[in-house]
C-alpha cells in the first residue's frame, strides 16, 4: 500500500478526535457504538503500521532513485515521455487508495485553508 | 504565524472604548518564506498609507509581552474569508462586480512603485527564483516526491523569459480575500510578500485546485478571468503576459501540492486541527494528478 504513513498519521489523529472530543460528550446509549468504531480504527492503526515498515523498505528507496535520476537530468531528453507514464500509475494507485472519488469527479474540495 | 481575534478597551488615547482588534504573532517555527511579523507589519502600513484594503496596523510588540513572540495588532476588518464561489445568491452581476474589485486590487498592487527602504524588507526572497523556493521545500521533506521533482524540471525546463518584477502578495487566494455585502473589504496574510513576476499572484489565485470544484469561474473560483484581467490591465496595461499564465497555474499547483505534502506532517496540540492536517497530506496526491494532467495539456499545446 502507497502512502501508509499519511494513512497512519490520519488514523491516529481521527482516534484521537474520536476519544477526546466526540465520545465524552455522546449519550450513553451511542457510547457503545462509538467504542466499537474506536476498536476498529485501532485494528486499521495496528495493519497500517505494520505496513509502514514494508514501504521504508521499498517505495521510500524507489522514489529517492528516481528523483535522484530526474534531479540529474536522466530523463531531459523526454520529459514527457515513458517517465510520465510511470508517474501516473503510481498516483493512480495512490489516489484509488486514498480518495478514489477525486479520481472520478476530479472536484477540489475545501476544508483548510492556513 | 498566530491570529486571534480580541475585543480590548482602551482608556484614553485614539482608540478609547471597545474595540474589536486582530492579534497576530510569530510561532516558535517560523515557515521558511515568510518576511516574519516585523516586516509584514511594516508592509501593512505602507500599503495602508497607498490606499490598499488592508487592515489597519496599529502596535508592533518587538518584546513579546503579548504572546511570548514578536506580535503586532490591527483593527478588525469587517467581512468574512469564507468561501463564496458557489454561494447561490451571488447573481452574475455580483460575480463580476466582486472579480473586477479583486482584479483592481491585485492591478493596484503590481503596479506599485517600492520605495528603496521598503525594498530592503524582500531582501532574502528576492535571492531566489520561485523555483528554487520550490526545490528548497521539496529538499525539506523527509521523502522524496518523484512527480514533484519531475514537474520542477519541467517547469525549468520551460521557464518563461524574465519580465518586470513587482511586489507580489505571495498567497493570493480566496481564502485570504475579506467579503461583505458581495463586496472585497480587506486582502489579509501578506505574510508571503515578496519581489515576483506578478503572474505568480495571478496564477495562485486562478488555480483549479482553488476554485472548490466551481471550476468555470476561472478566477478564484468567483468570477471569469475576462473580468478579472480587464480591470486587472485597466492600471496595468500590457504588464502581463497572459499567454504564460497556464505555466504559472503550474507552479501554483506544485506550490500547493508541497505544502499539503509538508502539513500532513505537522502537529498540533488541538485533536480538530490535527486530523484536518492529516487529511490535508492526502491532497497531496490529488494535487500531482493535476500537475500532470496539466503539464499534460501544456505540452499537447504546444505540438
Amino acid at each position: 500500500m502507497k502512502d501508509a504513513d499519511k494513512m497512519t498519521k490520519l488514523l491516529e489523529a481521527a482516534k484521537i478526535v474520536l476519544e477526546e472530543d466526540i465520545i465524552p460528550s455522546l449519550p450513553s446509549r451511542k457510547r457503545l457504538s462509538a467504542l466499537l468504531v474506536e476498536e476498529a480504527l485501532s485494528i486499521a492503526l495496528n495493519t497500517t503500521y505494520q505496513l509502514v515498515r514494508q514501504e521504508e523498505n521499498e517505495t521510500v528507496k524507489n522514489n529517492k532513485v528516481l528523483s535522484n535520476q530526474i534531479r540529474s537530468g536522466v530523463y531531459d531528453t523526454s520529459l514527457d515521455g515513458e517517465i510520465t507514464k510511470i508517474l501516473s500509475r503510481d498516483v493512480s494507485e495512490r489516489l484509488e487508495a486514498s480518495t478514489p472519488d477525486f479520481k472520478m469527479h476530479q472536484k477540489f474540495s475545501q476544508y483548510l485553508t492556513n | 504565524m498566530y491570529t486571534w481575534e480580541i475585543t480590548a478597551s482602551f482608556e484614553g488615547g485614539l482608540l478609547e472604548g471597545t474595540s474589536r482588534l486582530i492579534l497576530r504573532s510569530q510561532s516558535d517555527t517560523p515557515l521558511l518564506p515568510s518576511i516574519g511579523i516585523d516586516c509584514e507589519f511594516q508592509l501593512l502600513r505602507f500599503l495602508k498609507s497607498k490606499k490598499f484594503k488592508v487592515p489597519k496596523p496599529i502596535y508592533m510588540d518587538r518584546s513579546g509581552l503579548l504572546t511570548g513572540n514578536p506580535a503586532f495588532m490591527m483593527q478588525k476588518t469587517i467581512g468574512s474569508s469564507k468561501f463564496i464561489g458557489t454561494d447561490s445568491k451571488l447573481n452574475i452581476l455580483d460575480r463580476k462586480q466582486l472579480t473586477r474589485d479583486i482584479g483592481h486590487q491585485l492591478g493596484k498592487l503590481h503596479k506599485l512603485k517600492i520605495p528603496s527602504n521598503q525594498l530592503r524588507l524582500f531582501k532574502k526572497a528576492r535571492e531566489q527564483s520561485v523555483i528554487d523556493r520550490l526545490y528548497t521545500q521539496l529538499d525539506l521533506l523527509p521523502y522524496s516526491l518523484p512527480v514533484i521533482e519531475w514537474a520542477l524540471r519541467w517547469l525549468e525546463k520551460n521557464r518563461p523569459v524574465k519580465r518586470s518584477q513587482s511586489l507580489c502578495h505571495g498567497d493570493f487566494r480566496n481564502g485570504n480575500l475579506l467579503i461583505h455585502r458581495k463586496r472585497l473589504t480587506g486582502i489579509i496574510d501578506w505574510e508571503f510578500a515578496h519581489i515576483g513576476n506578478p503572474l505568480e499572484d495571478i496564477g495562485w489565485f486562478c488555480a483549479r485546485c482553488w476554485r472548490f470544484g466551481n471550476d468555470m469561474e476561472e478566477a478564484g473560483g468567483i468570477g471569469h478571468l475576462s473580468d478579472f484581467m480587464e480591470s486587472y490591465e485597466t492600471l496595468n496595461p500590457r504588464k502581463v503576459n497572459w499567454v504564460e499564465l497556464p505555466y504559472w497555474n503550474i507552479v501554483a499547483t506544485v506550490k500547493w501540492a508541497l505544502i499539503a505534502h509538508r502539513q500532513g506532517l505537522r502537529d498540533s496540540w488541538n485533536s480538530t486541527r490535527k486530523l484536518e492536517l492529516a487529511l490535508t497530506g492526502f491532497k497531496g496526491v490529488q494535487l500531482e494528478h493535476e500537475i500532470l494532467k496539466l503539464i499534460k495539456n501544456h505540452e499537447r499545446v504546444k505540438i
